[in-house]
């Protein structure tokens, strides 16, 4: 890689935003980029130094890949945030009525006090009798 | 010609570039410039972000492949792309039928 293309790539690589994946193919893609392009420059009767400088000068200012790609990005999460909250809200709403109507179903239970309180009682009972 | 009218329609011009064949990015600039006799001419880096979009939209699939001893990611169209391509296709014919009735007119 020549020190202009790399110098183009790490101004790109340097504020994009996204999956770390995603970003290192996008940026493997745009080195290719470069160098299929000089090379057709080069094939074209271009200098190496004057083919290099031309394929950074087709790919266009760093800062508009940035943009484009940044703003895809910031949509694509927005997307996903929202998506989230569907789901929140619906599972909600699904789940409420099921609760209300089990908490609804459950009939009291007869109180039953602890075998050890009948023992007290039922002593208390033969003092008071005796 | 301006940038505007390409990029406008720059999705259009990509899923047209790969309805005959898999092509890597550049390729795909190449042709566009070269099937448009050069009219649009438009910062190549702008392309990528477009096709990485295309494909998260399920409009491409890629893969890694060598190119001439390079590796490269090649993009090639889904159906779902063809159908799209084929609608934005009637869009655009409708429009620019418009467009030219209008100014018969003129």
């Amino acid at each position: 890689m020549t020190p202009g293309h790399e110098d183009w790539l790490l101004a790109v690589a340097a504020s994009l935003r996204g999956p770390r994946r995603r970003r290192r193919r996008l940026l493997a893609e745009l080195e290719g980029h470069l160098e299929d392009a000089a090379a057709e420059e080069v094939a074209a009767g271009a200098s190496a130094a004057d083919a290099d400088a031309a394929a950074v000068r087709r790919l266009g200012a760093p800062t508009a890949v940035v943009e484009t790609w940044n703003a895809d990005v910031a949509a694509r999460r927005s997307v996903a945030r929202l998506r989230i909250v569907v789901v929140a809200v619906l599972v909600g709403t699904l789940a409420a009525p099921v609760a209300l109507a089990r908490s609804g179903n459950s009939s009291p239970r007869p109180h039953k006090p602890p075998p050890a309180k009948v023992k007290q009682e039922r002593g208390a009972a033969t003092t008071r009798a005796s | 010609m301006a940038r505007e009218p390409f990029s406008g329609h720059l999705d259009l011009l990509l899923l047209a570039a790969l309805r005959g064949e898999p092509r890597h990015g550049y390729s795909v600039m190449e042709h566009v410039r070269r099937a448009s006799g050069g009219r649009f001419d438009y910062p190549e880096g702008t392309v990528y972000p477009a096709l990485h979009r295309l494909e998260a939209d399920g409009m491409l699939k890629s893969s890694w492949s060598e190119v001439e001893g390079r590796r490269r990611r090649v993009y090639e169209l889904t159906a779902k792309g063809a159908g799209a391509l084929d609608s934005r296709r009637r869009d655009w014919e409708r429009f620019s039928q418009g467009v030219a009735s209008v100014l018969e007119t003129a």
